[in-house]
């Protein structure tokens, strides 16, 4: 609760006076770019087809490395890292099935999809079924899985961030972010 | 201008064409995701009945942590490969074949 409590000078001393000015650098301009990444594109995509695809401009490499981006999360940094040096081999096997699902995803979900014209399961399922109703149940269950999914990940960057600021100081004594 | 009238043996919007077309696809799909279970559950089976052949060292690994770490991703690799090929040459091979009789 302190980090509400303190007043806003001495908080940017303490981030000034306790961590380290590279990290802090470099996670606030990954930060800031992420963010005018985000409304960059949210200005350039106007139709369905720009969202999901790009406008199928998007190259073979380019689509590739942007795929890996969202396999390379907080998980995959750390918890799989960890995972691995706590339990070794039998740990070993998550991060490669997981990665494994790619294959299923083109077997069985990607070729269909791009056949039949839609871009999301969602799509798929009102325009295969015929029924908005089904829709809305693709849409639940979409949700719960990205619920799921970002819960962890947004738990994986307060980790890092209270890594990187555990040096500071604040005002009344106590260091660290409140986490 | 009149409306382009459909033949009356329209094969491409029957739905024989579209049942075969999808068997074939899923055909390869299956047999595709079947070549992977099997090496997906070979491993373990490897790892249980041969413990001393996958402990041998290959390039300073074990040889069950060089499969599973690092040669099951070309593995999975080469299968993503030859399914994207063999689908683009099904979908190839029949809008040959529907074209054919036309000509």
């Amino acid at each position: 609760m302190h980090l509400f409590s303190a007043p806003l000078a001495p908080l940017l001393l303490a981030f000034l006076g306790g961590v380290d000015p590279w990290i802090f650098a470099f996670s606030f301009v990954t930060v800031a770019v992420t963010i005018g990444m985000g409304f960059w594109s949210a200005k350039k995509s106007k139709t369905a087809s720009d969202f999901f695809v790009a406008g199928r401009s998007v190259s073979v490499g380019w689509n590739a490395s942007a795929i890996s981006g969202e396999y390379l999360s907080a998980a995959s940094f750390m918890g799989v890292a960890g995972m691995v040096m706590s339990s070794g081999y039998d740990a070993l096997w998550y991060p490669v099935c997981y990665a494994c699902g790619y294959l299923f995803l083109l077997l069985f979900i990607a070729g269909p999809l791009r056949r039949f014209g839609a871009y999301t399961i969602p799509d798929f399922a009102e325009g295969r079924y015929d029924s908005p109703l089904f829709r809305k149940i693709a849409v639940c269950f979409v949700l719960f899985i990205g619920f799921f999914y970002t819960m962890p990940q947004m738990k994986g960057a307060g980790t890092t961030l209270a890594y990187i600021f555990q040096n500071i100081t604040w005002a009344d004594g106590t260091a660290g972010l409140p986490y | 201008m009149p409306p382009p009238t459909p033949p009356e043996k329209d094969q491409v919007h029957s739905e024989e064409f579209l049942r075969t077309l999808m068997r074939r696809q899923l055909c390869l799909s299956v047999s595709c995701a079947a070549t992977f279970l099997v090496v997906l559950l070979g491993l373990p089976l490897l790892n249980y009945f041969a413990p001393e052949f996958m402990a041998n060292r290959v390039a300073g690994f074990t040889l069950t942590w060089l499969i599973l770490g690092v040669l099951f991703f070309p593995f999975v690799w080469i299968i993503s490969w030859l399914f994207i090929r063999r689908s683009i040459a099904l979908e190839e091979d029949e809008v040959q074949s529907v074209n054919q009789p036309k000509r």
